[in-house]
């Protein structure tokens, strides 16, 4: 692509956006304060992995919630802080074309290298509007502008002709679209024939822009992982097609849920695990509603699995649960009542061991203490194949490892439940559960699981593969 | 253009049920088709409609639509009229059986705006217009934009008001705004009716004809004196009525609308089958809203009551007014030793998810009793909850993390507990005299993070009912564990 060339006065400037660039996270303290050491160290990180530029300020950036007086001040530390190592990108988009132009000028009166403009939201312009307010930081802000099509937040969107309208100012040098939409992006492709740079800002599609022809990206996760995504792009650049859907592949929970779970939070929370000062998000997004903590430990399994952090090991299942000592562990005795079956059941994945018997004996009891009187970290709940719909007959899983963490137990009352019920309808369906056992007995299921399993559905295969097994030793 | 001569002097009145169509192996159902008829028009319809979006029309061959439309036409004859459902998104096959319609006498034909291939408003024009030539009844238009993919705009009811033909609109949308504007275009001959249960007092009250509803297939009467309360000016009459049923119309109109509506009139012994497949219960309909569908009529007096025998040991203790959903309750609860039922009533952080146990407190229930109350550090406290007739044990599964964490467990999950209790009491589920002889474990989770009080209140109110209605009647059953094993959707059982 042409590089372009523009006057301001009599110095000459250019800017070509290429390559891979975080929207950087603005680090805050829990007051809401700017971390100046944490912002440091991201950048340095980033810088560290090889990024092409810097954003500061974009979404990611929580430009939002920033007053204009301390965006400025956030544009300073960036420039002290990158000191020359990578272009800047300033975002300098507000609500109003006024307020736009003169945060323009500020970043380039301090020596950024572009402009990423928001399109204006709130009150939102129809075409004609969006032009005028481009045309104008374009004509008057001194920087090369990026525009920047983000319409799940706008609520507008830049349409394709608008672009193309754009394109023709000498002064804008690329679209940033973030909507995901991946017939979006080729559209402006194809219309634009490079006459600016498209770049991908919606992780998700990443491999699919730059395949597609984007040379450039400005995302959210590449606060975590810009090497990632440089090799995908010079694999995919070098027509290493597979190679690089495989790394794609390897990234793509990871981005997911960084765009699904409000981009800032969940890139705040991957920096914080990795060691680096990326402190809190402003509120309200801070309170746990946007991230939640059984997701915070989903992005954690998604770094390890990335390399970016080390793997946790977790101790091996434990084999044969013998069901009566456990209980016993538990301070439930169930005595040698008639009827009382017990059996267990193992795979790599999943042991689990087995007791049914009428609940009009011992392990009535034993029924009624465990939902009565839980135990922390070995709650017991009812073997569900989803909410509202229990299996029969009655039957309760415990944990014989204790849960420990809201990820644990989203395993243990995700797919272990799941597997588990399924298990119990599958001996239901063949008429394997004795017509009698069916209101007359009850079930309790203990069951431990490799906590270093990092697949649901296998877990959920896995646990209704080691529940038939121990069930083939009750019901014949 | 042929000139052709419709009858124009239909007009609507009051308020038609869209019919749910009763299905058997071979199609429609004549007999229990019939039989809600009858109910509809003693119930105070003043017109009805076979083949609406309600009855599944989309889900029926030609064949069946023409037997459902010549049945409703007999059935009605001489006591309302009827106006026939019979759109297609193809315009000859909308036409074939809108003549089909007129050939069985039927006054009038709805007909839905084509939907799947979204076609444009000359597209849309076009096709009405064709209809209206072809059809020897008149047309009234149906805007249902949630299924049809295109939302009719009041300029394009402009256009096709003016086609010799067609008399009306039935608006399904709810978008007052776009329907206020029709009405205030309309000449008085136009007549519109409003076809959306949840906004049926603003509608008829802003000027609607009358109104084609879902929810009249189960109470009729309830719009017909909305409407005349409004007729006479009286607004907060109006506002009362639907304000009684404001509830469970928003279950119908959200949850599977015809497979919600016919799950009522089985329960109040209507009875009129299942919905087709790919529709099913514990689906669109979640069990959840299903139950609680149940709780809404038996709120209304719309559940016949019955006579409930509970068994423990020898001793047979009998519920004579206990609310007996048709389909849904045993006659003998056999054995009180140990019941097991759970529920999960909804979303988000306010969420609650109740395992609830019922028995004789001389049987395993009596280690609830024993244990309740005692502190150690290694359990989760759990209380027998004060003044409460009937002995309840309050056990929250959750760790506590927070002050307002453990107000919203322990006062206001534990008083939805005990209302719920005392609601399951006063409602006669429970016999007096078993009151005395049973204990109740309510094991709750509430999630760290809830925040909303009031819908912590209502969830964990409605889990802990249901949970006990679950526990006594024995839901789900086998069968419907066997049939779900496969298409059971855990929530958290996948991969993020």
């Amino acid at each position: 692509m042409e590089a372009k060339i523009r006057e301001f006065g009599d110095s000459l400037r250019t800017f070509k956006p290429e390559g891979v660039m975080p929207a950087l996270v603005t680090p805050f303290t829990r007051d809401g304060d700017i971390s100046e050491e944490g912002y440091q160290q991201v950048i340095d990180y980033t810088i560290k992995k090889g990024v092409t530029g810097v954003v500061a300020l974009g979404t990611t950036g929580e430009f939002s919630y920033l007053r204009t007086e301390e965006r400025k001040k956030l544009l300073k530390l960036t420039m002290k802080y990158v000191d020359g190592r990578v272009p800047i990108i300033a975002g300098t988009g507000q609500n109003s074309t006024r307020a736009t132009l003169a945060l323009t000028k500020y970043a380039a009166d301090l020596g950024c290298d572009a402009a990423l403009v928001i399109s204006p939201y709130y009150l939102r312009p129809g075409d004609k509007g969006y032009y005028e307010h481009y045309d104008a930081i374009a004509r008057k802000g001194n920087l090369p502008v990026i525009l920047y099509n983000i319409p799940q937040c706008t609520l507008g969107v830049l349409h394709s002709n608008v672009v193309e309208d754009l394109a023709e100012i000498d002064n804008i040098v690329g679209i940033k679209d973030s909507s995901g939409s991946v017939p979006y992006i080729l559209e402006l492709l194809q219309k634009l024939k490079g006459k600016m740079e498209v770049i991908i800002g919606a992780d998700e599609c990443f491999l699919s822009a730059v395949v597609a022809g984007s040379k450039a990206a400005i995302m959210a996760s590449a606060n975590v992982i810009p090497h990632i995504w440089l090799e995908i792009m010079k694999l995919a650049q070098s027509g290493k097609i597979e190679e690089a859907v495989k790394l794609q592949q390897s990234a793509q929970t990871f981005a997911r849920m960084v765009l699904k779970y409000g981009a800032a939070p969940p890139v705040k929370a991957a920096l914080k695990m990795m060691g680096i000062k990326a402190g809190r998000a402003r509120i309200p997004l801070n309170t746990g509603g946007t991230l939640t903590p059984e997701i915070r430990e989903e992005i954690r399994i998604e770094l390890e699995k990335m390399g970016v952090i080390e793997k946790l090991q977790h101790s091996a299942i434990q084999k044969e649960i013998q069901i009566l000592d456990f209980l016993k562990s538990q301070g439930i005795e169930l005595g040698h009542s008639a009827g009382l079956l017990t059996s267990h059941g193992a795979n790599d994945m999943v042991s689990v061991g087995v007791v049914a018997g009428p609940k009009s004996g011992s392990i009535g009891h034993a029924f009624v203490q465990l939902l009565s009187i839980p135990k922390i970290g070995h709650e017991a709940l009812t073997v569900i194949l989803e909410p509202n719909l229990a299996v029969k007959p009655s039957s309760l899983m415990i944990p014989t490892r204790k849960i420990e963490s809201m990820r644990q137990a989203s395993l243990f009352y995700g797919p272990v439940q799941s597997g588990a019920a399924k298990a119990i309808a599958a001996f239901l369906e063949n008429d394997r559960v004795p017509k009698k056992s069916l209101t007359d007995d009850v079930v309790i299921l203990a069951l431990d699981i490799d906590l270093n399993a990092r697949d649901r559905r296998e877990l959920t295969n896995a646990t209704q593969d080691a529940v038939e097994n121990a069930l083939a030793g009750i019901w014949r | 253009m042929e000139v052709k001569i419709v009858s124009e002097d239909y007009r609507f009145k009051g308020v038609y049920p869209a019919l749910v169509t009763p299905f058997d192996e071979k199609g429609v159902n004549e007999k229990q088709y019939r039989n809600l008829i009858d109910y509809t028009i003693k119930s105070g319809a003043t017109g009805i409609v076979p083949c609406g979006t309600t009855g599944e029309f989309t889900s029926m061959r030609f064949e069946e639509k023409e037997e459902a439309i010549r049945i409703a036409c007999k059935a009605a004859k001489g006591r309302v009229p009827v106006l026939a459902g019979t759109g297609y998104a193809y315009t000859n096959d909308a036409i074939k059986l809108t003549r089909r319609a007129a050939e069985f006498g039927a006054a009038a034909a709805l007909v839905v705006s084509p939907y799947f291939l979204k076609p444009s408003d000359k597209e849309i024009y076009d096709h009405f217009e064709k209809i209206a030539n072809n059809s020897d009844i008149p047309i009234i238009v149906y805007n249902i934009p949630q299924v049809t993919g295109v939302p009719m705009h009041w300029t394009l009811i402009d256009g096709l008001r003016d086609i010799d033909g067609i008399i009306g609109l039935k608006d399904s949308s709810g978008d007052l705004v776009n329907l206020m504007t029709i009405l205030v275009r309309k000449p008085e001959n136009f007549q519109v009716m409003v076809g959306h249960d949840e906004v049926a007092l603003p509608a008829l009250a802003s000027g609607c004809d009358g109104a084609i509803l879902a929810s009249a297939n189960v109470f009729p009467d309830r719009y017909i004196k909305m409407q005349a309360a409004l007729a006479t000016g009286d607004l907060r009459e109006a506002y009362i009525i639907q304000r009684s049923i404001q509830k469970v119309i928003r279950i119908f109109v959200n949850n599977g609308g015809g497979m919600a509506v016919k799950a009522a009139l089985n329960m109040i012994g209507v009875p009129v089958g299942l919905a087709r497949p790919p529709l099913l219960i514990g689906d669109t309909l979640g069990y959840d809203m299903h139950d609680e569908i149940r709780s809404c009529l038996e709120d209304l007096q719309m559940i016949p009551r019955g006579l409930v025998t509970f068994k423990m040991g020898n001793r047979s203790i009998e519920s004579e007014t206990y609310p007996k959903a048709v389909g849904m309750v045993p006659d003998v609860i056999p054995d009180l030793t140990l019941l097991h039922g759970e529920a999960l009533f909804g979303s988000g952080n306010e969420v609650a998810h109740v395992d609830l146990i019922l028995g004789i407190r001389d049987g395993p229930l009596s280690v609830a009793l024993k244990n309740a109350g005692k502190s150690s550090d290694d359990t989760h406290p759990s209380t027998i909850i004060k003044d409460l007739e009937l002995q309840t044990v309050f056990a929250p599964t959750v760790t506590i993390t927070s002050e307002r964490h453990k107000k919203m467990v322990y006062e206001v999950a534990q008083r939805a507990v005990s209302d719920a209790v005392r609601r399951t009491i006063t409602d006669t589920i429970i016999p007096d005299e078993l009151v005395q002889d049973l204990v109740i474990v309510a094991n709750v989770f509430v999630h760290p993070s809830a925040v909303n009080r009031m819908r912590v209140h209502i969830n964990n109110f409605i889990a802990v009912r249901h949970a006990l209605r679950r526990a006594i009647e024995g839901r789900q059953d086998v069968d419907e564990i066997i049939a779900r094993k496969d298409s059971a959707r855990h929530p958290f059982a996948y991969n993020p």
